[in-house]
Formats: structure tokens, sequence, C-alpha cells
């Protein structure tokens, strides 16, 4: 550690610092992930932005660069590769910012350290399209207004930045009333700071110092999202494996280490009572036993990594002529994807609700869909960035139909004509997404209130297009309650996707409530097979 | 000397109407495995559908014979007429390519044959439009320019219950994604440069006649429209019905269709043969 400060940073100082920063939003990545909005499980801000930062560090040719240009560049591309949801694309952009403000420094001062904060912040407007303040973008360009022109000492200067990041994520909630109301700072700003944190405690020798104030109805103790769980793989080897640690005086730090140690791209995260553990290893045997050593072992998931590798190969080299148009979806759950390869996929990519995937694999989809032009369906709304960044990095001709929600999806490919050009069908699929309302009826995460409805954790929530609409008792009635906002008409089509948790028959009475309900409208129930959400509803 | 027009089953068009316009349909011939039939000679298109879900394998049609087109032609011009005969599409049909040969074979007369370009009453309705010509006194050749013009001013748009019909028979390429049993997705359908192509995928099988219907409101007005059916007559009235107003003047023709065309789009087709007025 640094006990006499520098007043230059090399590049492998630099690799290190953003290890440190990684560490530090490693151990706050649940916290992180408590602090979404709306109390449905989609927002795993703190893994997407964690599997992005340690995405971005996974170079193996990141030890050779030894000045700070070098090590930054890679950083930012690797980065821009693994990006997952919307603030991890966001995260890879400020990465890349900052590179391009280390363009051809061998060792960075003060004033470098300022000029790659400032081109950060700019390189993360640069990618919104419409930047809004009280977030992660207004978090970093705080922290790079407050050293603009600064000289002093490299730890000082990002010391400096370091506060005015912990002032301005403060104030979000004044700039976005949403967060108020949902008694949290912004996820993603929270992040920055939390990276930023370990940065300068790495420069200054000591343990990072972050408080992470937990949003009003929080669950006590740990969140435990499927997300961690379930995330998408970028790697093909080995086994991926997953589980919790359920125990009392848990080492997190220990447990870091010891799986390090046997395992790749691995991630521990929790608090003393209970551990999450994402790792690939040759022997996931061996993790298991390092678990059940300490504690109890729960959720237990290990995928063949190497198997499914293979599998995705064989179902992509059937396909050999060279379509024109190809349209690659993002889809969750076995009855969606079926659909989705059903009306004319080429490519499935696993993911979406709180697991979305990482601009490499929809790199990769558009390479496996074998066509000239590829068009990305991201069917979330935490996708459609992940997706134009996917085809911005893509050597393909490529195109994204920002399709917020599976229903807007599965509306644009219908619309999907194999014999038309790339425009022609981009036209089109656009135009479609605004043929259906999309609905959804899940469980909330926690308590809270939204738009003055108060939500009591565990309870079904329905949202309308991205609104609250009801907090009820029961699945049924959200249900009702989301088709009634609808305002349907003689011959609406309502199509219900029943998630994994929603029974055929349970369904089929639901179906036939909304009938009773709106006669002349016409129903249709679907096998979505979607984890977490009861019912995905399209309206149209 | 006198005009008469040649046609082929494939056209569709209801025997009645034919006859009144002394067209010369020659038919197709379908097989129910070793049991042939001439299509709406020796089975028409009711007796089709109603033995098709009960026959064990697939009827397979087969183009009239060269031999089967000389006879006609040489029917009409031993009879002292000019003859126009007007076929399937010779990319869905060696129909056409039938009759051509027939025409050299038979080396006399004047005779003029037409790739019409489609299917179904997209045949029929050229066909009838020349008949009325050659009635009218036209000549040979100003029929044949009419019914050219006929050609690039038809359009047919219909939608399948199943694409199972179509895929066996080879009669239409790329279809991956087109019907979607999971969602009851239903392809329309239209036949362009001869082929046949897919137009719209929509849910339901109420929301793609909704959408026929707006696709011929959308193009109108028209000199002729027609609409065909397999297998429900309520359905294909309803639909004539509800569009008939944008052919003024001229009474859609509604025709089952006959077992060649049927063989291929099987139960539950419905679709129109929308025919503009000619440009001047």
């Amino acid at each position: 550690m640094a006990t006499e400060q520098r007043t230059t940073i090399d590049g492998p100082t630099l690799h290190g610092l953003f290890k440190a920063g990684a560490r530090c939003l490693e151990a706050n990545a649940d916290a992180i992930n408590a602090l979404n909005v709306f109390p449905v499980p989609d927002g795993d801000t703190g893994i997407n932005m964690l599997l992005t930062m340690q995405a971005s560090l996974s170079s193996p040719d990141l030890d050779a660069q030894r000045d700070v240009a070098g090590v930054s560049r890679v950083i930012a591309h690797s980065a821009m590769l693994g990006a997952r949801g919307n603030s991890g694309v966001i995260l890879s952009q400020f990465l890349k910012g900052f590179a391009a403000g280390l363009n051809e420094v061998a060792e960075g001062d003060g004033a470098a350290m300022s000029k790659a904060l400032a081109g950060a912040a700019s390189a993360g407007y640069q990618a919104v399209g419409k930047p809004v303040e009280g977030t992660m973008l207004s978090v970093m360009r705080e922290a790079a207004e407050a050293v603009d022109g600064a000289d002093e000492e490299p730890h000082v200067v990002l010391r400096t930045a370091l506060d005015a990041a912990v002032q301005a994520l403060a104030r979000t909630p004044q700039q976005l009333p949403v967060l108020a109301e949902a008694g949290v700072v912004d996820a993603g700003g929270q992040g920055v700071v939390a990276i930023l944190a370990g940065i300068v405690a790495e420069l200054e020798g000591v343990e990072p110092e972050l408080t992470i104030t937990a949003p009003v109805g929080a669950a006590t103790g740990t969140i435990v999202s499927q997300a961690f769980l379930e995330h998408a793989e970028g790697e093909e080897f080995g086994y991926c494996t997953q589980f919790v640690i359920l125990g009392e005086h848990l080492d997190l730090e220990r447990m870091r280490i010891e799986m390090e140690a046997i395992a790749e791209s691995t991630v521990v995260v929790g608090d003393e009572r209970i551990v999450r553990v994402h790792a690939h290893a040759e022997d996931p045997g061996r993790l298991l036993s390092l678990g059940a050593g300490v504690g109890i072992l729960d959720q237990i998931n290990i995928q063949n990594m190497d198997l499914q590798h293979t599998e995705f190969r064989e179902r992509h080299t059937r396909v050999e002529e060279t379509a024109n148009v190809a349209v690659i979806a993002v889809a969750r759950g076995a009855g969606l994807e079926r659909i989705f390869r059903e009306l004319g996929a080429a490519v499935v990519v696993r993911g979406g609700q709180t697991m979305n995937p990482s601009a490499a694999e929809l790199v990769d989809a558009v390479a496996n869909a074998n066509a000239h032009h590829v068009v990305i369906l991201p069917n979330n709304s935490n996708v459609v960035l992940t997706a134009q960044q996917a085809a911005d990095l893509s050597d393909r001709d490529c195109s994204v139909v920002a399709s917020r929600s599976m229903p807007q999806g599965i509306a644009a490919l219908l619309a999907f004509n194999p014999e038309a050009d790339a425009e022609a069908n981009v036209a089109s699929m656009t135009v479609a997404l605004t043929s259906v309302m999309s609905g959804e009826v899940t469980t909330a995460v926690r308590s809270t209130s939204i738009d003055g409805v108060p939500v009591s954790e565990g309870h079904p929530i329905a949202l309308l297009d991205d609104k609250l609409v009801c907090a009820s008792e029961h699945v049924s009635d959200a249900l009702l309650a989301l088709v009634q906002a609808a305002e349907p008409d003689d011959g609406t089509l309502v199509t219900l996707y029943r998630g994994e948790s929603r029974g055929e028959n349970d369904a089929d009475a639901d179906a036939g409530a909304l009938r009773t309900a709106h006669p002349g409208i016409e129903v249709e129930v679907v096998d979505g097979g979607q984890p977490h959400y009861h019912y995905l509803v399209s309206v149209e | 000397m006198s005009v008469r027009i040649v046609t082929d089953s494939a056209g569709d068009l209801p025997r009645e109407t034919a006859e009144q316009l002394d067209i010369t349909v020659v038919p197709v011939t379908v097989f129910f495995g070793e049991e042939s039939y001439l299509d709406g000679v020796e089975m028409d298109g009711e007796t089709f559908f109603q033995r098709l879900p009960t026959s064990p394998q697939l009827p397979r049609t087969s183009q009239p014979s060269v031999t089967q087109f000389v006879d006609a032609y040489t029917k009409l011009v031993d009879e002292g007429h000019d003859v126009l005969s007007v076929h399937v599409s010779g990319k869905l049909s060696g129909t056409f390519n039938s009759a051509r040969l027939a025409r050299e074979e038979f080396g006399k007369g004047n005779i003029e044959v037409l790739d019409a370009e489609g299917a179904s009453l997209g045949v029929g309705l050229i066909a009838l439009d020349a008949a009325r010509k050659a009635q009218a006194g036209g000549s040979l050749e100003e029929v044949t320019a009419a019914a050219q013009d006929a050609v690039r001013s038809t359009r047919v748009f219909f939608v399948l219950d199943t694409l199972e019909y179509l895929v066996k028979g080879g009669r239409i390429s790329k279809t991956q994604g087109l019907v979607g049993g999971l969602l009851n997705v239903k392809p329309i359908l239209h036949i362009t440069d001869g082929e046949v192509h897919p137009f719209q995928r929509v849910r339901s099988r109420a929301k793609a006649l909704q959408r026929i219907r707006e696709l011929v409101r959308e193009g109108g007005p028209y000199a002729e429209i027609g609409v065909l059916y397999a297998t429900d007559p309520d359905e294909a009235a309803a639909l004539a019905g509800d569009v008939a107003d944008l052919a003024p003047g001229m009474p859609v023709v509604v025709s089952r269709i006959g077992p060649g065309i049927g063989a291929h789009a099987g139960p539950g087709a419905v679709g129109v043969a929308l025919r503009r007025a000619s440009p001047a």
C-alpha cells in the first residue's frame, strides 16, 4: 500500500487501483442492488456494474501494459465487450472516456487524472440519448468538475473527486423525485462512488469506507437476488458454479481469497450471514466443499459451459446459407425463447430481467446469426443500451429495434419479413413496437410507495408500460386491474405469458375472469416460463 | 375471326361463369395415392376438401398434358377461332409450359399463350376480363394486350391455416417463422412476380381476415374483385359483402378453390384476387 504518496501513477499502479475499485464495488454490490426504485426483481445495478468492472480487468494483455494509456485502453475495451445492463454500458463508456483522457500518457500526474475524469464524464453523457441529472452521469460529472484544472498530486485529485461524487450522490433524491419517494439514492451513482472509494482507499493505504443507506422498507439483511445465480456466461470452459452459503460470522474476505485460488471469474458477495458465490471452475466440487465447510449450502446451480458452448455451436452451424437479414432476440423463459425461435429469430440470447446479457454475448450472437444485416431485439429496457453498444462493436452491419419488453419484441418480430431489406424491416418493426401495451404482474421485493400507492413486500404488483397501476393481495386481482388500466375495446387481444410461478389452471381461471370482466376482448394464455413474473401481458 | 379464351383449372373460375363466357377450362389432375381425378370435371372443391382430412397421404397434382392442350386448341381452331390461353404462373406450375409446347406442337391457327403470373382467381379474373373483351368483338391482338395489362394490375392476398401443403408441394421457399403455433400466428401471403411470398404475419385468423379487408380497402377501387375460399362459404360471403363497394357495378366473384389449388393451399384457406382498372 502506498504510504508515501507518489507524484505520478504508472500503468501497473493504475491497474492495481482499478482492481481495488472493483473489490470495493464487489463488497457493496448487494447493497447497490437494493437501491432500485421499483420493487421489481430487475434492479441489479450492483451486479451489472460489478460484472462489467470484472470484465474490464479480465484481459490477459493487461499485465503486459506498462503505461497508463495502455492499461486504461485495455480496460476500456474489455469493459465495452463485457458491459451488462444500462449501468454497465454507461460504466464502460466512462472507462472509454477515461482512457481517451490518458491517450499517449506513460505516467499520469494529478492533471492527467483530472483530464481522464473529465473524459469519463463526457463520454458517459455522449453515450446516453437523453441524459438525466440525478444519475450516475451527474455523479461522474460533478466528480470531474470538482477537479477541473487541478494539478495537485494524484491522490489529492482523486480524493477531491470522490468527495464531490459523494455529495452529488446525496443530492440525487432532490434531483429525481422517484428516488426521494422510494427513499434511495441513485444506484448507478452509488456504484461510481464505490469504485472511486476503492481507488482512493488503495492510494491512501487504508480500507475503503462506504456507508450505503438501505432504502425505506428494504428487507433486513441481504436481498437474495436471483441475478447472481443466473447471470449469463461469457466464458466457455469448465463448470459455471453458483450457490449461496448460509451461516454465522462468515469470513467473506477469506472465502474470496480461497475461491479465487481454485476458480476463475469468481464473485463472492454478501455479509456474515449469507454469501453468494459465482465462479467458473474445472472442479465445482472443491468450491462446494469450501462453502459446506463454513455454512449451509443453498440454491446450488452448476452448468457445464463446455456443453453449453457445444450445443450453441451445433445449433448455429446448421445455418448454412447466409441470410440477407436476420433477427436476434434476447429472451428469458423456455416458452418465450421457443416463441422467438418459432417466429424466426435466428439466435435467441438467454437473458432479460435480472440477467442482462453482455455486449460481447450479443456481438457473438450477431456473428452466429450468419446474415448480411442483423437486427437486435433487446426486449428489455435495461438491455437496450447494451444492444446499441454491441451494434457499435460488431463488425457486422447491425441495427437495434429498441423493444423494451417481451410483448414489444414479439410484436416487432411478427412484423419481420425475411424477404424485405434491412431498412424496410427496421422501419416496419419499429412501427410495430407501438402496436402493443406491455404489462407485468410480479411480486414486490420490498415495501415502498410509488406515485402515492403503498406497496408491501411479497405482495403482487402490476405495472403497465413501466407505470405502477396496482398493488394487490392476489395475482388475479392485480391482473384484472392491469387489463382494466389498459382500457381494452371490443376486439382487443390480450395475451398472457404465464411465468413459471403461475400454473396452467390458475392462468386459465384468470383468463376466464378477464373475459367476464371485458366481454368482447380476446384472451390468449401462452406458457412463457419466465421467472419472477407471474405474467407478462401484451394488450393490442 | 372471334377470339376464345382457354385457361386451366388452377384459375378457380366457377363452372357456370366459365360456360357463360365460352371459356375452355383445361383440368389439372389431382392424385390421392394411385387414384387420379380431373380437377373440376371428376372432382370438385367440395368433394376434395371433404376427402382431404381423411386421406392418409397428401394429394399431389399434375399439370395438364400437352395433349390436353392440343385437343383444346384443335377444337377451337377447327371451329374458326383465334385463341388466348391464360395460365397459372409458370413459376408455380408447369401448366404454362405445357400450353406453350402444345401451341408449337399444334402449329396451326392464331394462338397466344400468356403467363398470368398468379394463381386461383388471380388467373381467373384475367381470363374473365379477356373473355368479355372477346365477346365484345375484340381482336386477338386487342384481347391479348388487355390481358397483359390485367396481369400487371392484378394482385392476390390470402391467408392459410397451415403452410404444410404449400411447403410439401414446394410452392414456397422461405417459411421459417411464418406460422407460429404457440401464438396462433397466421400468415398473409401474396403472389408477386409469379411467386408466393409472405406478406405479413398476424395474430389469430380473425385478425388476419380483418387485415385482408384493410388491404383490399387500401388498394381500391377495382375493376373486379374475387373472393376465394377452401372450406367456409359463409366466411367468404361475408368478406365479399364487406368489400363489394370497392368494385362498383361488378358483382364479387366468389369461388371455392378446386383440387388443383386446394392441394397446395389446404383447408381453411381464404383470400382475395383484386384487379384494378387497367391503365388507359
